[in-house]
């Protein structure tokens, strides 16, 4: 729908990944496919060419192979932190379904909406936040406004 | 005379009361007094008191803005020297804390420190989890000082290493095309690739040259 009609959350990582090591987050794939429907052919030749190696290549994920009667071919992905997602792997050929896995692998199990803002800092200001008072002079007892102190010499930027 | 007199704005400074010139249009308020005829006379065109080419200040003799008074060169670039003395001692010593960086990335400027996380919306071809090393790094600042690059630093002298940590695409966006009573509708929806980078380190060299 629209931003403002749909959920939204801001940009975090699960845990501080990346922090002292990365992490992958997929925890467990599991395919759920037909020996016979045609609807499942590209989910049979990729299990038949690629997943050895997809397992190899991300140790750290299990992987669970169902065949069994189904009409729609799906795979289920679960995360580290919880989260599940289903996909449809109907009528897919070997190099989407790939893709799609590897999509699956790079993601984090966060939620797939508006992000509200493109960065994140647990530290926000260094040098002190601005406030309209920083880099005024001060004046014993105080100035009112729109008065003007003596003309204090104009410092140079180091 | 009295003319004379009634043109020639007396500054307040000087200001003596004009006890016998009632008739002229310029009042002069002050401590003491004394008679205009004889100021007149003391003060032709060869004023001892006055410099030459002096302007008496009203509200249109000098512009609004503050007279900037520029420094001496020299003592300036002694300052400039004593400075990047001073900053290349803390460099030195480690004595500053949490550093932050600004960096242009993916046609971006980002400001960031250590433990950040910043979202790009494109697709890097580099794996998850593998370290990068943003090169272009305008501004680099601690608490004390900061470091401005024209416009960018030197490799040598900024270090900043971040981690991918995740590659997805971004929230489906609708962009659908309407228009009333044209039987005309289009709908798309757009899906971007996003990575998800997390900022390592921020390090300067403990040299400034």
């Amino acid at each position: 729908m629209t931003a403002r009609g749909t959920a939204s959350r801001f940009l975090t990582s699960v845990l501080h990944n990346g922090l002292g090591r990365y992490v992958q987050q997929l925890q467990r794939l599991s395919f759920s496919l037909s020996r016979d429907a045609p609807s499942s052919r590209g989910a049979r030749e990729f299990v038949e060419r690629e997943v050895a190696d997809f397992a190899r290549r991300n140790p750290g994920v299990v992987i669970y192979v169902n065949p069994r009667p189904c009409c729609v071919p799906r795979v289920v992905a679960e995360y580290l932190n919880g989260a599940v997602r289903e996909e449809s792997l109907n009528c897919k050929s070997v190099e989407e379904i790939a893709t799609l896995m590897q999509k699956l692998a790079d993601q984090s199990g966060l939620d797939v909406i508006r992000i509200r803002k493109p960065f994140h800092t647990d530290s926000p200001s260094i040098q002190g936040q601005w406030h309209p008072f920083t880099n005024k002079p001060t004046a014993l007892g105080g100035l009112r406004p729109r008065e003007v102190q003596n003309p204090a010499p104009t410092e140079r930027p180091a | 005379m009295a003319a004379a007199v009634a043109t020639w704005a007396l500054p307040v400074t000087f200001g003596r009361l004009a006890s016998a010139c009632s008739r002229s249009v310029l009042r002069e308020s002050g401590p003491g007094a004394a008679s205009l005829w004889s100021a007149s006379q003391r003060f032709s065109s060869q004023s001892a008191s006055f410099p030459q080419g002096y302007i008496p200040k009203t509200s249109l003799s000098s512009p609004p803005w503050p007279e900037v008074v520029l420094p001496d060169p020299v003592e300036e670039a002694r300052h400039h020297a004593e400075v990047v003395e001073k900053v290349n001692e803390l460099i030195a010593r480690g004595q500053y804390g949490r550093l932050f960086a600004v960096v242009h990335f993916a046609s971006h400027q980002w400001k960031v420190t250590s433990e950040d996380l910043i979202l790009i919306e494109n697709k890097l071809d580099i794996a998850c989890g593998e370290r990068i090393r943003l090169e272009k790094v305008l501004l680099v600042g601690a608490d004390d000082f900061t470091l401005l690059g024209r416009p960018l630093l030197g490799k040598d002298l900024v270090q900043v290493e971040a981690t991918v940590i995740e590659k997805t695409e971004s929230w489906p966006r609708v962009n659908m095309r309407f228009q009333k009573r044209k039987n005309y509708k289009r709908k798309r929806i757009i899906v971007n690739p996003q990575t998800i980078l997390r900022i390592n380190t921020i390090d300067i060299a403990p040299r400034l040259c």
